[in-house]
């Protein structure tokens, strides 16, 4: 963690970098008059892209190492998000290695020949411990330069560097930032119980919250991402606790009964959580102390894992009312609560997507559990996941792009990715004992 | 699995020994001066070595072999009250090894259950000071969430029975292990229908 001051300077600088370079640079970025990505369905024909290994600005070993690795770097990045097919490099009829990164460098016809429709080149030089990465997105097509980005700061920035390039990227197509800043918090089981986790996006960085002993379950990112709730039984039964990831403080959310299914109210320092004090479990909203504020559901029996609309007006939950565990949606103003699901007799484990018009959940059919998304207004179902063991707790990337999801599909339960439509299915993590449950945190400004 | 064993042991010797002597245990058990204490001692001497076994029943004189912290629990007594002792140590134990199932997604007690029921409030009555958890679980299928909080479910339709059948609801307290803790870690209907349970502890 860089304390704030350092990080102020260090945005500060690269803010400045950025600046001068965009000044400087010999083609202005030219807004795209068409779409390269469609943002209704971007995943039906991926955008051929070249991602060239990267240029180093210095002849040393160093240098010429970190080139190759931070050009790997962008590559896999872009390739996570599923909007790209990154193109062979043995198929490129020119290497910038040979002829230099910018616009004036490049034969576009020679990437355009290929059928490139994107093209990044990066450049490195490494001077007293200072790293400065640039790169630039063309469109090979109209020989444009889209964006370039020169950033400065310490080698340990490398990583962050490139991820912050791709989001840009990411942004210039899609006006999204992506997925780049953002981490998954899941449970892993060991021999002595289950902890609580977190790694990048992509799964790399992986620390431990909460060792894996006893029982931890059900995380839950607030929704600025600076806390983490999670249901434990270090108490005994099961109780709620939120810490704060930053002061590593905990409140305790304990009434008599379960305390389960956290969850954060958009726009708000509210939650919502399953309780059971009065002898039915019903989901109640807390205050940001963890008191009581109201009562939200009152039917016999059982109501959990609530999950809201972005703008939090509206709530999805489980409730077995009808005698099966289904989907149900609340007006958060009438408390009108329709159904959602009707499909099959096990539905469970909404998470509403961030652009609000679809529902992720859980659905059980002949015995196993598979991943299906609705249509909120009008309660059309598609199904993501098909014939791979059971597929259960998706959560939706921050942009809405992608879900991660627990399958047992290659034996033990792991966390796996897939996009918003069921394509690009693929092991997010390979490590020892089960993981289970992932929470897709929202945008953590954690570049600056 | 000696624990099982055990327990089944004892409860053959305890019928065999129930059937020698018509005086029932419920009514001699009041009679018998036990303290919480003594009690929880000889409970932990049997299920904690596993050799708490009930020998030389025929004989009217109840012998167990305990782990070091029940020794003063049956030393020095008079035969006919190591007897009862040892037979009110049995009932415990049965209690605490009853199991109640349910079927899948379901938190309805089984017919089958409410015989076992029964018997757990008999024992209850019996037994005034001891306050009980009751323990909802559930088998892996379905989604943790929901599991939570149908085992929860199940040790309430639990409670409820057993608080209609007069036992003050203060007594009894309530978990929910979801798919927590499975008994059998089978991935099969046999080992469902075992993880779809509610079990009872002693607090």
């Amino acid at each position: 963690m860089i304390k704030f001051e350092q990080r102020f300077v260090f945005a500060a600088f690269i803010a400045m970098q950025v600046l001068a370079f965009m000044l400087f640079s010999p083609v202005r970025t030219v807004y795209a008059d068409y779409d390269y990505i469609n943002i209704s369905n971007p995943f039906i024909r991926k955008i051929p892209i070249a991602v060239p290994e990267f240029v180093p600005m210095e002849s040393d070993v160093q240098t010429g190492k970190l080139a190759v690795a931070s050009g790997d770097e962008v590559s896999k990045a872009l390739a996570f998000t599923g909007y790209f097919k990154l193109m062979d490099r043995a198929s490129f009829l020119e290497q910038p290695k040979e002829k230099g990164i910018a616009a004036e460098d490049i034969n576009f016809k020679n990437w355009s020949d290929i059928g490139a429709e994107l093209l990044i080149t990066g450049g490195i030089s490494v001077k007293n411990g200072l790293l400065k990465m640039e790169m630039r997105l063309f469109d090979p097509f109209s020989g444009r330069l889209l964006m370039g980005k020169r950033y400065t700061g310490s080698l340990s920035k490398e990583r962050d560097m490139a991820l912050r390039f791709c989001s840009e990227v990411v942004f210039r197509l899609t006006g999204k930032k992506g997925v780049f800043n953002s981490r998954i918090a899941f449970v892993s089981a060991g021999p002595d119980g289950k902890g609580i986790f977190s790694c990048d996006f992509d799964g790399a960085n992986v620390k431990q919250v909460i060792p894996a002993s006893g029982i931890n379950l059900f995380p839950a990112w607030s929704v600025d991402g600076r806390s983490l709730a999670y249901t434990s039984y270090k108490n005994g039964k099961p109780d709620i606790f939120v810490r704060n990831m930053e002061k590593q403080s905990e409140n305790t959310i304990s009434f008599k009964g379960i305390n389960i299914t956290p969850t954060w109210v958009p726009g708000s320092d509210k939650m919502a959580a399953t309780l059971s004090f009065e002898g039915d479990e019903d989901i109640y909203l807390l205050t940001a102390s963890g008191k009581v504020d109201k009562r939200l559901t009152s039917s016999w029996g059982v109501d959990v894992s609530p999950s809201f609309s972005p703008d939090g007006d509206r709530m999805a939950f489980v409730s077995n009312r009808s005698g099966s565990p289904q989907v149900y949606v609340m007006d958060m103003n009438t408390r009108e609560v329709s159904r959602l699901t009707y499909k099959g007799n096990y539905n469970t484990q909404p998470d509403w997507s961030p652009a609000g018009k679809t529902i992720a959940y859980c659905g059980m059919e002949k015995g196993h559990t598979d991943i299906f998304m609705a249509e909120v207004k009008t309660g059309k179902i598609s199904r993501l996941t098909h014939d791979a063991g059971n597929n259960e707790s998706p959560s939706f990337s921050p942009d809405g792009s992608l879900v991660v999801f627990s399958s047992n599909r290659d034996g033990k339960r792991s966390l796996y990715v897939m996009t918003a439509s069921g394509t690009d299915q693929r092991l997010l993590l390979d490590m020892p004992g089960e993981q289970s449950l992932p929470a897709w945190s929202p945008e953590i400004d954690h570049f600056n | 699995m000696s624990v099982k064993k055990a327990i089944k042991i004892c409860l053959f010797v305890f019928l065999f020994a129930s059937l020698l002597f018509p005086v029932s245990c419920k009514k001699r058990m009041p009679e018998s001066p036990m303290s919480e204490g003594q009690q929880g001692a000889a409970v932990t001497g049997a299920a904690g070595t596993g050799q708490g076994v009930v020998q030389g029943a025929a004989s009217g004189i109840g012998e167990e072999n305990l782990s070091s912290g029940a020794r003063a629990a049956t030393q020095g007594v008079s035969g006919k009250t190591a007897g009862s002792q040892a037979a009110a140590t049995v009932a415990r134990e049965a209690f605490l090894a009853k199991k109640l199932y349910f079927d899948f997604d379901d938190a309805a007690l089984r017919y089958d259950a409410i015989g076992v029921l029964k018997d757990q409030a008999r024992w209850l009555r019996s037994n005034p000071d001891v306050s009980i958890i009751i323990e909802g679980y559930c088998d892996e299928r379905g989604t943790d969430e929901y599991n939570l909080a149908l085992g929860a479910r199940r040790a309430e339709s639990v409670k409820s029975f057993l608080a209609k059948a007069g036992i003050d609801a203060g007594r009894m307290m309530t978990i929910s292990y979801g798919e927590e803790r499975p008994v059998d870690p089978g991935h099969n209907e046999d080992a469902w229908a075992k993880n779809r349970r509610v079990e009872f502890a002693v607090r």
